[in-house]
């Protein structure tokens, strides 16, 4: 009922009159009210008025010549608390403002693009280690000196762009396409980069000296550039053609019968575990490395919640030589086989037939796989 | 009043008092405090002196025309006509 002093603001008085009846009733004509109204003593009267109607008591106060003074003062008015409460509020703003005013003149961000990824990269290394450009003041990037300095990194390009799209520093590269053209113009010829049998041979520009089916050896002359014109004249040109081949690759894994591997080792501690919804809880060890075995299961009713905790023991793993058995060696074979042909093959290659087989010699296990790929195959040689 | 229909205590001098149990006292059109004090408290009104008595009686709100009183009241009662 008396929250009104909180907000608006309150000042406890004491009047001191010899009719202070006589004084409250001024007050109250004057439009000043009082609230929690207490007589301390004959003369004596102390109450709550509005902090903001204080000015009226003491000028009424001072022309009746009552006695009055301020015991106490709290609350506050309104838009006073409405300030304090938001006052984070404020501050957290001007202190975005202010940032986002910084960092908006500032280089945040790097964009090369326009060459191949080598090269994009080499430059934004150079820009970001080299330059130390990253957050630097916009108007601080002398573009000239970045021109130069990635011009002389890469004397490929021919023209770089240089930009500041707000924290965002654009550099576009052009590469000098003209030399690698006019090269790829110069007469040539096309080779086998290995030997296989042709699939498919599509000549554009040259003379094909075999045909889809033929077996090829490596570094032989697939698609000619010397052409015999009329009246016996020989011209070059430039060979171009798409040549499908049929590789054959042999892959030999060897797997000895003994392998180092982790056991569990003598030295072993008790270990609990919590278990809660699936998400389990495992006490620390001093093991670096260590296989755990719970053997007691216990569920408890927490809060109706279901908790599983277990016993057991911990054993320390150390490297030990362990015998595989044939399937296991079998497995390990198969996995690093199936590693050295994904390492081998290049990425065009398109698996057409793959088969395996074992052998044991003396204890090993050799595993040898024959894949079969088609592939583009063909190197050009100028002539 | 009578001939307007209204209730002469809407538009009149005329004190208006409020009790609720014995703890709370409201009354409006008041026209100033004569006494006060924890046992009695005298108020002047348009048709007499306004008399509560009681004990701890306190006066929680004073405005420019009405009063709240609070406290433990025994009595209230007008002390004479105008």
């Amino acid at each position: 009922m008396f929250l009104w002093k909180f907000p608006r603001g309150y000042a406890k008085i004491v009047f001191t009159a010899k009719r202070p009846e006589a004084f409250a009733n001024e007050l109250l004509k004057n439009g000043v009210s009082l609230h929690n109204v207490h007589r301390i003593s004959c003369g004596e009267v102390e109450a709550l008025i509005r902090f903001d109607r204080l000015g009226v008591l003491l000028e009424i106060a001072s022309d009746l010549g009552v006695e009055s003074r301020i015991i106490k003062t709290g609350g506050v008015t309104l838009p006073v608390r409405l300030l304090l409460a938001r006052c984070a509020l404020f501050i957290g703003l001007a202190l975005s403002a202010a940032l986002i005013a910084l960092l908006s003149r500032r280089i945040l961000f790097i964009s090369v693009d326009g060459a191949s990824a080598e090269l994009n990269s080499a430059v934004r290394s150079l820009i970001e280690d080299e330059l130390a450009i990253l957050y630097k003041p916009a108007s601080s990037i002398q573009r000239e000196l970045i021109r130069t300095e990635i011009l002389e990194l890469a004397p490929c390009l021919e023209f770089v762009r240089i930009e500041v799209d707000g924290v965002v520093l654009r550099i576009e590269l052009f590469e000098n396409l003209d030399s690698e053209k006019e090269r790829q113009l110069d007469p040539s010829s096309i080779y086998s980069n290995c030997d296989c049998v042709i699939v498919k041979l599509c000549a554009f520009e040259g003379k094909a000296l075999v045909r889809s089916g033929e077996a090829v050896k490596k570094d032989q002359l697939l698609v000619s550039g010397n052409l015999t014109a009329e009246g016996g004249e020989y011209v070059c040109v430039h060979s171009d053609a798409e040549i499908i081949g049929e590789v054959a690759r042999v892959f030999e894994i060897r797997v000895d019968p003994t392998a180092s591997v982790p056991i569990a080792g003598g030295n072993f501690e008790s270990v609990a575990a919590v278990e809660l919804f699936g998400l389990g809880l495992l006490s620390q060890s001093r093991f670096e490395d260590r296989v755990i075995s719970l053997e007691r299961r216990t569920a408890l009713d927490a809060a109706f919640l279901p908790v599983f905790v277990s016993g057991g023991k911990a054993n320390e793993l150390v490297i030990g030589s362990k015998t595989l058995s044939r399937d296991e060696m079998l497995s390990e074979a198969q996995t690093r086989l199936n590693a050295v042909i994904a390492s081998a093959l290049p990425d065009d290659a398109m698996i057409v037939s793959k088969s395996s087989e074992f052998a044991i010699s003396g204890g090993a296990l050799i595993l040898t796989a024959k894949v079969h790929t088609y592939e583009k195959i063909g190197y050009t040689r100028y002539l | 009043m009578r001939l307007s229909g209204l209730p002469e205590s809407t538009a009149s001098d005329f004190p208006c008092v409020s009790l609720l149990a014995d703890k709370h006292l409201e009354l409006e059109n008041h026209l100033g405090i004569l006494e006060f004090g924890e046992r009695l408290i005298r108020i002047h009104t348009a048709i007499g002196i306004f008399r509560v008595e009681g004990d701890s009686l306190e006066i929680r709100n004073a405005e420019r025309s009405s009063l709240l009183i609070e406290g433990k009241i025994q009595s209230i009662s007008y002390e004479s006509d105008k």
